[in-house]
């Protein structure tokens, strides 16, 4: 029964898709980055769960990398600039890298930029998405579907990410949970650190 | 020979220090051949340390204090022992280096000569403290009828030194790697290593150029000897670790080309010149980047973040080529652009540190203006943090877009309008200072008998409402605020310009050429000839505003904001291509280069929270640049 109505429900989903199959993308460029970045300051680029939420927005999406290396930027950011031509679109965020955190909660400084400011650039294409029917083996496709055009970001992170007061609980709760000193250590340091970014 | 100090201003010297002349035959001489003449390091209180390199009339060792009075070093003598009659001789100095923290540096050599060569060799540290106390330390000693001749020392960026040495057997062959080095911490000398370098030859005073990268990385160019077994000498560029030496990635040319390092750069990486290549940027990982095409000769950095290349016609500016690590303390050959063998970081915009605790430069700062640390104490303001007689400090910023939050200071002549962006966020607030400064030139203009209009700005929207809401300014229009480049984070690295008028985030806090056209939007009908006069000039107090560079929001198109602004409002703009920083003394009467505390340069020096307080661009005390003009294109 329940498989039934998993393939009631893609049939649903794929005439919808049919429907519309080139209609204006829902979300703008500057709507995507600034989803994720908000989905990144609230840790969920911190866990799988989140990361594979997060994968459609990327064109080429890659799988979670675990939490080896913490990529950590500023509490402060903002989408400061974006501009669409045709399929392909470009948003910049003011933003400051402050450094990465690794497995033994150990904090580095990112490399000094020598510029007032800094940002990112995120470029974007229009690519279709595509609806699926399964056959009744759960892994056959029946059928694959051309839907709605979606703006994707090109370039995928390599690292788990977050911003610098979500970094802090996230080490506060490696801490919490590790009976291993130094780990406890680092943390206690690497805390005192993250507290004097913004 | 004679070394002397000038005056910036009038270029006479303010002290100078004469050699004694030599006896060559049968005549004195006072000349000097290739490789000994004295070498400079000036210290962060304005003492220079003069080191001799060999026995050529100078003292050994001199140390001049910034008011002229001379200390001279005493330097233990070499000996040489010919049929059992012993004579003392004046051995072989390095190039003296002054550290971030006030040390002074220099390598000596006690070398002992007997009948049948070199019987003993031992080379020392010379450490002069910031008292001018010393003491030494052996650094290596030989017995093996070889020279340990004395290198250049850099910082070893952890507060400590590393110091290089060659040795140099009295018969061939060259050691396979003769190129010496050992980080110094504390007094305590580290195992020594090699330096991955070959040369087929060696001789005193040539030794590789080494810069300092980040993350215990450093950056040597020197000359080596292919390993392909042809034995060509060639030219490389290594990465290694500076604690150990172990080589991170080594970059070589062909035999006929030559290869020299121009600076180590924020991406962690460094710039070179490739003298049939072009100028090369070897990223972190030692991945090659083509920059531009053979210059013809290998760019200098300058002090203002500008590039030159040396012609027939003097030198030329040209564009930007490398990231520098403007805040790296080693980042260029010599320590800084003077060559000064002193540690220095190139912009005193870049000082703030996230952590004092670990003694780095951690990060960039928002806060280009770099004479007030968040951290110091500002006793002298008054409650509020703000002085009474500052009015333009009372402003709060406009409470939306198109509104303004101005005051106005009668007068009967000229009328100007001064706009006051926001002070920046925690670890870049610069509190009052902007406020103060605008203050400043209000009080100025009104004693003049003008009438200045003081608004505060926090958006392009804000800028835009105190221009066209104010009717028509006919005197200048003077901003006074955050302003810069962004870099983002690309390979090469990109670069914008832009006023960064708004502390918060987002497209229209900041002005730049993506947003530009919303200040007197001619499109919507505004007419700037209604709000500023044609002989109105805009002039901008912030940090690099005039700095051309390949600007993102312009398409790469080589530009500024103050060239921006110019097209934008038709009217002229000047603005600097420097840092700025904040004195209670006006630029003709500030004696300091920059914003740094002058005995820890890791810091902002003090300023306190009253008038009069002037914004003033880095740069040679008595001698500080001026303002750019930029004209409509």
């Amino acid at each position: 029964m329940s498989f039934l109505i998993l393939t009631v429900a893609l049939s649903t989903l794929s005439g919808a898709a049919q429907a519309v199959p080139n209609s204006a993308p829902t979300r703008s460029p500057k709507e995507i980055v600034d989803i994720l970045w908000r989905r990144a300051t609230e840790g969920e680029m911190l866990k799988a769960d989140g990361w594979h939420r997060a994968s459609g927005f990327y064109l080429h999406p890659t799988a979670f990398p675990g939490d080896r290396s913490i990529r950590v930027m500023s509490n402060h950011w903002g989408i400061e600039y974006s501009s669409v031509e045709e399929n392909a679109a470009v948003v910049t965020v003011d933003c400051a890298e402050e450094g990465k955190i690794d497995s033994k909660m150990r904090f580095t400084s990112a490399p000094k930029s020598g510029t007032a400011k800094t940002g990112l650039i995120f470029h974007l294409v229009l690519a279709p998405t595509y609806s699926v029917m399964y056959a009744p083996d759960g892994k056959t496709v029946e059928k694959k579907t051309r839907g709605n055009q979606v703006w994707q970001i090109s370039e995928a992170p390599a690292e788990a990410w977050t911003t610098v007061n979500t970094a802090i609980r996230f080490v506060l709760e490696v801490r919490e949970k590790s009976n291993d000193p130094d780990i406890k250590k680092n943390a206690d340091e690497t805390v005192i650190r993250l507290l004097k970014l913004d | 020979m004679t070394v002397a100090e000038l005056n910036p201003a009038t270029g006479q010297p303010t002290w100078q220090v004469q050699a004694a002349g030599v006896w060559n035959g049968a005549q004195i001489v006072y000349c000097y051949g290739n490789g000994d003449a004295p070498e400079i390091a000036t210290r962060n209180d304005g003492a220079v340390i003069i080191s001799e390199p060999t026995n050529n009339g100078f003292p050994r060792l001199t140390l001049v204090q910034p008011n002229g009075g001379v200390e001279l070093f005493s330097i233990p003598d070499s000996t040489s022992t010919v049929n059992g009659s012993q004579i003392s001789v004046q051995c072989c100095m390095g190039p003296p280096m002054a550290n971030e923290d006030g040390m002074a540096y220099v390598e000596y050599e006690v070398r002992n000569i007997g009948d049948t060569g070199i019987t003993s060799d031992n080379l020392y540290l010379f450490q002069i403290n910031p008292d001018n106390s010393t003491s030494s330390t052996l650094l290596s000693s030989t017995t093996d009828n070889e020279a340990l001749l004395p290198g250049p020392i850099v910082p070893d960026g952890q507060g400590g030194v590393v110091a290089t040495w060659t040795i140099s057997p009295s018969n061939p062959p060259v050691p396979q790697y003769p190129y010496q080095a050992a980080d110094v911490t504390g007094g305590s000398v580290g195992a020594p290593y090699n330096l991955p370098f070959s040369p087929k030859t060696v001789s005193p005073g040539q030794f590789p150029t080494i810069v300092l990268g980040q993350n215990g990385t450093a950056f040597a160019s020197g000359p080596t000897t292919s390993t392909d077994g042809n034995n060509t000498a060639l030219n490389q560029v290594v990465s290694f670790n500076i604690g150990s030496g172990a080589p991170n990635w080594l970059y070589q040319t062909s035999s006929q080309d030559t290869l020299s390092i121009l600076s180590a750069d924020a991406d962690g990486g460094v710039a070179i010149n490739d003298l049939q290549n072009g100028v090369l940027q070897l990223g972190a990982a030692g991945n090659s980047t083509q920059i531009t095409a053979p210059l013809g000769g290998s760019p200098q950095y300058g002090w203002g973040g500008n590039w030159y290349l040396a012609n027939a016609q003097g030198a030329s500016l040209i564009s930007p080529i490398a990231g520098v690590d403007a805040a790296g303390i080693w980042a260029t050959p010599g320590g800084s652009p003077s060559h000064g063998n002193s540690t220095a970081a190139l912009c005193s915009c870049l000082l703030q540190t996230d952590d004092p605790g670990d003694g780095s430069l951690a990060r960039p700062a928002l806060m280009a203006e770099g004479s007030h640390a968040t951290d110091e104490p500002r006793a002298a303001a008054a409650p509020g943090g703000a002085p009474t007689n500052c009015i333009i400090c009372s402003l709060s910023p406009p409470p939306s877009p198109n509104t303004t939050s101005c005051t106005t200071f009668p007068g009967t002549g000229a009328t100007y309008l001064i706009l006051v962006g926001d002070g920046g966020l925690q670890g870049h607030d610069v509190g009052n200072l902007f406020n103060l400064a605008a203050q400043q030139a209000a009080n100025d203009l009104q004693t003049q008998g003008n009438k200045v209009i003081a608004c505060r700005v926090s958006s392009i929207q804000n800028f835009n409402a105190a221009m066209t809401q104010n009717g028509l300014i006919t005197g200048d229009l003077l901003y006074f605020g955050h302003s810069g480049l962004r870099s983002f984070s690309t390979q090469p690295p990109t670069y914008a310009s832009l006023l960064f008028v708004g502390q918060a985030t987002g497209d229209d806090t900041n002005i730049a050429a993506y947003n530009i056209t919303v200040l007197c939007d001619s499109t919507a009908g505004c007419n700037i000839d209604n709000y500023l006069s044609a002989n109105t000039a805009i002039r901008i107090n912030g940090c690099d505003a005039g700095y051309t560079i390949g600007d993102y929001y312009s398409h790469g198109k080589q530009t500024s904001i103050a060239q921006i602004l110019s097209n934008q409002l038709r009217r002229g703009v000047y603005a600097y291509a420097v840092g700025m920083y904040f004195s209670h003394l006006d630029a003709s009467q500030d004696p300091y280069v920059d914003g740094r505390d002058p005995i820890n340069p890791k810091k902002s020096r003090y300023v306190s929270s009253n008038l009069p307080m002037y914004l003033i661009p880095e740069g040679t005390p008595g001698n500080k640049p001026s303002a750019i003009p930029f004209t409509p294109q």
